[in-house]
């Protein structure tokens, strides 16, 4: 302590982060090592603060994990680096630790070897690799750690020239970390082959790696690289094309190798399938990007086997299915997986009601008993959260209550697809019991559960191969039986319920409870649901205590379905029909009701945001003209004059390699996008034939003509040719949202969505440029009515130059949107054009919103302004990405005047098909 | 009358009563308009019964009704008629609005924004109070019989600007919406015109249901009702669901494999 005293007169803060760390480590520092920390520190910082803090923060590290002997290593070699100069001493005084920690000598001959061989091309070299080997050694992956080392002096022992150095310092770590871990090892491997061939097929093998080689199995790679490596050694070319799968054979090769399937080649296809089916849009999810705590559950339970479970809004599924031995099993798995989720949102599993349930139990007269003196909804059991959940926690043991719905549930779902879906039920169920059948070899979990699911949720007669004793079989069958009247009197999620309340008791005094695994994992995830529907639920709920008062009943799933079917809203014909679906229930049910015929007042249901805080604005002092525009006030039904202005500004070019990247990255988008639209392009003269008039004879009509009157038949009088001067008379004007919120990421895309709509404006400018036909770009954002800003990007003037090319460069996300305004000055500028046909594009990611100006307010505003523009012959199409399809969105821009990308990665090029769609002549 | 415009007409009373079957008020607007006279448009997607209407109607009010299937070179000759060369003679030849003009039938314009915009403007007289149509060449100017009445088909899911219907020709029609009939309407129809049970025609339905719920997704129209017709009609040749399903439904909407790939896939969970 003493020493540290002293330390802190070196350096206090130094001083206090050790003690801090030593106190909660829980270190017992001998006094040589309290020595050796002081004066290796005070040295360091001699030399510099940061190596000695550093250098601090190790010694820490090691005395707590590593034996004596590392740490005098851990001196020597710190101390020896450090004299070669205090950025060289710093890297190693940290990514030592790791590798010291670990005592293997061998791994320290690895670093030691590969840190000289980078050493020789220069200290920048270090950084970023020496970070991965500290990286991959706290995950524990020390068998890549090992061959990223032997890659790392491999390589940069090779004559590297300077920008080859920085260049692999900074891709090499990069690359290999961002290897699957289950994978990386042999992965790196092949990297390691290759390198040593020649470091000049590193980055084609990335580019491969990206293009689908991280999906073949390890036998495969292997596989693919030697022969790689072969066509290499033969033609360099060849070979170089056939690694980065740039070549035909390769592409080929790579089909035939592989025998998993990645979920990114089926995502799409997942994803519209789902919407076809359901009418949701439910995105997929790959298990690498789902949230922490799904994906280590998801994990646990399945281990290395396929899954799937859903939340109504996303799909989760694994990155790559390899559970069979060739592409096309596995990749049918997906949609197999996809096809029985489906059932879930399309008969309605999520809307069940326990106020329902227990109604409709109650309407059968059976003898129901609630465990622990349920009485209604109300009674908070738990309110924060599903109903299923809390239909569970009504049992003492609710798990057994939980997987008997499951089974149920699952049951009515096989049964209603037997009838509505054959093929479905032909296709996937077998699929699903051959993994039951694979579960039950592996291990014998809850036997009678895991019975009654084969035989009710899979319709399988396991009885045959399972072989139960006479009791069980008895058991089961009466269950069975029970499962089957129920189908034959209603087939709703809550007759699921009702079983549950008659077989509960039975199945609790028979079993003592094991939880037993699913095939596929497909247990239901209430939870998960109700995670992302809270809000709808909480509104459902607001809503149904709200009616209720005024003496109106209704069930609060009939409200939150269709809350998630409106985004959100609700209008009095929902609520009609929300209240005649209790009342028709209620009627079928014979249950008794006798409310008063409701007031549908909906008053209570308007989203009223009474605030007013504009925020003034100085007057802009930079020059940029300054536009005051109306808006249109919903609640007055009128307009307000002069309440908005519009600050038109330029924005300042920068030179960025973005537009050159964003047309290398599209390069075969582009060819193709120039191709279409110089097929628009009209041919300066267009010839016309078979005129009744023109400038000169058709010589081939004159021969008809001649002939028919021969052989004594009507002529046709269709005889000149016509020349017309042809000009595609189209002016357009893309006007971009950048607002704040465009700045989020796409995660498959590695960019931020406002990136995408740059790269689409980008392709844009490309392809109208070739089409010859007119056109602006601009940008806008801004806070408050006094403060939005209409960025011009491209003039209709301006030709394409480098200056354009810098703006868009430029292009960054700003504040907010305020949509009518811009929408309002973007017409202006269109009606300046003379073109016959002018049209206005606009990209957004969602609603309009900013100060005072949200909801039906926004919403009204908007539409008000592109009524304005129809009325000045503009014609306005609006695309909006990044959302799932959403009602209101007519509401927005028209049922026929807009398009939803929900994937935004497919705006580039859907941009410029929805352009060549509204401009085909 | 010579075809050589590449124009279809035709033009008769039809004697044998169509199958169509009403899905709301189409039929009672019709009549009234009729009953006054008034023009009709109808707007609705392709597929969804409107000529079928239209023939349904000429039948009901014992009209004959000419048909013309507008295309970008539609002149307006082709439509009112022209002078032919007969021996040494000059010869005029009415054209198919013209017939419909002077006989009082009902004249169809079927997807007139298709037409060349010239062509649209000559039946502006004809939609207004003075119900008359001049023709140029022989300087006469036709007064419309007091039954013609004319009716124009209009896809407003078309997606060209070049090729919108301009507000001095729309607002000259009365128009009636169409919609693709809700299921059970939809499944009789396809029974009865496919010639299938009603549980595989409903199975059609279902599919077409999906199919049209991807507007987002790549289609820009659905399956129409017509091509579930087809489907049926194949059906009932003995050509297998499946193959059925994909020859007249799923072909014809799309050329890209992917999303063919997808409509299999639910062609495949129904059968």
């Amino acid at each position: 302590m003493q020493l540290l005293k002293e330390l802190s007169f070196a350096d206090p803060e130094i001083a206090k982060s050790v003690k801090e760390k030593i106190e909660q480590k829980n270190i017992a520092l001998s006094k040589g090592q309290a020595q050796t920390l002081y004066d290796e520190v005070t040295w360091a910082l001699s030399v510099e603060y940061a190596f000695g803090n550093t250098l601090a923060a190790g010694y820490i590290g090691l005395y707590e994990t590593a034996k004596p002997d590392k740490v005098e290593k851990y001196k020597e070699l710190v101390r020896k680096a450090g004299e070669n100069g205090p950025t060289f001493g710093r890297l190693l005084a940290e990514h030592l630790v790791p590798v010291l920690a670990d005592g293997d000598e061998r791994l320290l001959e690895s670093f030691l070897d590969a840190v000289h061989a980078m050493q020789q091309k220069g200290t920048y070299a270090l950084s970023d690799p020496l970070k991965a080997v500290s990286l991959l050694l706290s995950k524990e992956d020390k068998k890549s750690c090992y061959v990223f080392l032997r890659i790392l002096k491999g390589l940069f022992s090779k004559e590297l020239t300077y920008s080859e150095s920085r260049h692999f310092s900074h891709v090499l770590p990069k690359e290999v970390i961002s290897f699957l871990p289950s994978k990386r090892f042999w992965q790196a491997e092949e990297l390691y082959r290759i390198i040593l061939e020649d470091y000049h097929l590193a980055d084609l093998f990335f580019d491969g790696m990206r293009k689908g080689l991280s999906f073949l199995s390890q036998e495969a790679l292997k596989e693919f690289v030697t022969l790689g490596l072969q066509k290499y050694a033969k033609d360099k070319l060849l070979g170089m094309k056939f690694i980065s799968l740039e070549s035909r054979f390769g592409a080929d090769t790579l089909i035939k190798l592989q025998t998993s399937a990645p979920l990114s080649n089926v995502k799409l296809q997942l994803a519209r399938y789902m919407k076809a089916k359901t009418g949701r849009f439910i995105s997929v999810c790959p298990l690498s990007l789902m949230p922490g705590v799904i994906r280590e559950a998801a994990l646990n339970e399945n281990g290395d086997r396929p899954f799937v479970f859903s939340d109504g809004k996303f799909l989760y599924l694994p990155d790559e299915i390899t559970a069979y031995e060739n592409y096309e099993e596995n990749r049918g798995l997906y949609k197999c997986l996809a096809r029985l989720e489906s059932g879930l949102y399309e008969f309605n599993t999520f809307g069940f009601d326990l106020e329902k349930a227990v109604k409709f139990c109650g309407a059968f007269g059976d003898e129901i008993s609630f465990p622990r003196g349920y009485k209604n909804e109300d009674d908070g059991i738990r309110e924060d959260c599903s109903d299923l959940e809390k239909f569970f926690r009504i049992f003492p043991l609710w798990e057994i209550a939980r997987d008997l719905f499951n089974i149920f549930e699952h049951g009515r779902i096989r049964i209603i697809s037997e009838e509505k879906y054959p093929g479905l039920v032909r296709l996937s169920y077998p699929l699903l019991i051959r993994e039951a059948g694979m579960i039950y070899n592996e291990e014998d979990p809850g036997k009678f559960l895991f019975l009654l699911y084969m035989l009710i949720a899979l319709g399988e007669p396991a009885l045959e191969n399972f072989t139960p004793d006479d009791a069980t079989r008895k058991s089961l069958m009466m269950i069975y039986g029970m499962f089957e009247k129920a189908m034959n009197m209603e087939r709703n999620v809550e007759t699921c319920a009702l079983l549950v309340f008659q077989t509960y008791k039975k199945v609790d005094q028979l079993i003592s409870y094991r939880p037993f695994k699913m095939p596929f994992g497909r247990r239901l995830r209430p939870d998960l649901y109700f995670a992302v529907h809270k809000k709808y639920e909480e509104t459902g709920r607001r809503i149904r205590s709200e009616l209720r008062k005024k003496n109106i009943s209704v069930f609060k799933s009939d409200v939150v379905s269709s809350l998630v079917k409106n985004g959100g809203t609700l209008s009095n014909e929902d609520i009609k029909d929300i209240v005649f679906s209790f009342r028709d229930f209620s009627d079928s049910h014979g249950i008794k009701n006798d409310e008063i015929p409701p007031d549908m007042s909906l008053s209570l249901f308007s989203e009223s945001d009474g605030k007013h805080d504009a925020i003034l604005y100085p007057e802009d002092n930079s020059g940029s003209p300054v536009f005051w525009y109306r808006e249109w006030d919903a609640n007055l039904c009128d307009y307000l004059n002069d309440h908005v202005r519009v600050t038109e500004r330029k924005i300042e070019g920068i030179k960025s390699d973005f537009y050159a990247g964003t047309l290398d990255r599209y390069k075969g988008t582009v060819k193709r996008l120039r191709r279409e639209f110089e097929l628009l392009r009209p041919e300066k003269i267009k010839t016309l034939r078979r005129w009744v008039e023109g400038e000169e004879f058709d010589y081939r009509a004159l021969l008809d003509f001649a002939i028919d009157k021969k052989a004594g038949l009507i002529p046709s009088d269709r005889l000149y040719i016509k020349r017309i001067k042809q000009q595609r008379d189209i002016t357009a004007l893309l006007l971009i949202d950048l607002s704040r919120s465009t700045s989020g990421l796409v995660m498959e895309a590695n960019r931020s969505v406002h990136e995408i709509i740059k790269e689409a404006a980008v392709l844009f400018c490309e392809t109208l440029n070739v089409a010859g036909d007119r056109f602006a770009v601009a940008g806008f954002s801004g806070t408050g009515r006094f403060g939005v800003d209409y960025y011009a990007i491209k003039d209709f003037s301006e030709i394409m130059d480098d200056t354009v090319r810098k703006r868009i460069n430029a292009v960054s996300p700003q504040r907010r949107t305020r949509m009518g305004a811009a929408i309002r000055h973007a017409t202006r500028r269109l009606e300046e054009a003379p073109s016959r046909v002018r049209l206005l594009l606009i990209i957004s990611d969602g609603f309009p919103n900013d100060t005072d100006y949200r909801q039906v307010y926004a919403i009204e505003d908007t539409r008000r302004a592109i009524f304005e523009a129809q009325s000045k012959k503009i014609y306005v199409r609006a695309i909006t990405v990044d959302i799932s399809p959403d009602s209101r969105l007519d509401d927005l821009y028209g049922h026929f005047h807009h398009n939803v990308i929900s994937d935004v990665r497919q705006l580039p090029d859907r941009l410029l098909r929805i352009y060549g769609a509204l401009t085909r002549q | 009358m010579s075809h050589k415009t590449g124009m279809e007409t035709a033009f008769n009373t039809i004697d044998q009563e169509p199958y169509y079957l009403a899905t709301g008020n189409e039929i009672k607007m019709f009549q009234a308009a009729y009953d006054i006279r008034l023009p009709v448009m109808l707007k609705g997607p392709t597929g969804c019964g409107k000529t079928r209407f239209v023939e349904y109607m000429a039948h009901r009010l014992k009209r004959p009704l000419v048909t013309v299937s507008c295309h970008e070179d539609l002149f307006a000759t082709d439509l009112v008629g022209r002078f032919l060369l007969k021996k040494d003679e000059t010869v005029w030849m009415d054209g198919p609005l013209t017939i419909a003009v002077r006989k009082g039938a009902i004249c169809y314009l079927d997807e007139i924004v298709e037409a060349r915009k010239d062509s649209t403007v000559i039946i502006h007289s004809l939609t207004d109070y003075r119900r008359t149509l001049g023709i140029d060449k022989k300087g006469e100017m036709v007064s419309a019989h007091p039954d013609f009445m004319l009716v124009i088909s209009y896809n407003p899911g078309y997606q060209s600007v070049l090729k919108d219907l301009k507000q001095s020709t729309r607002q000259r029609f009365v128009s009636i919406e169409f919609n693709y009939p809700e299921a059970e309407k939809e499944a009789e129809i396809v029974s009865h015109e496919g010639g299938v049970g009603k549980d595989e025609a409903l199975k059609l339905v279902s599919l077409a249901q999906k199919i049209r719920s991807m507007r987002e997704h790549g289609l820009t129209e659905g399956a129409s009702t017509r091509l579930l017709i087809y489907a049926a009609q194949l059906i009932g040749r003995n050509i297998p669901f499946r193959e059925a399903c994909m020859s007249a439904i799923c072909l014809p909407l799309t050329d890209d494999i992917k999303l063919l790939e997808t409509l299999n896939d639910l062609i495949e969970d129904v059968f």
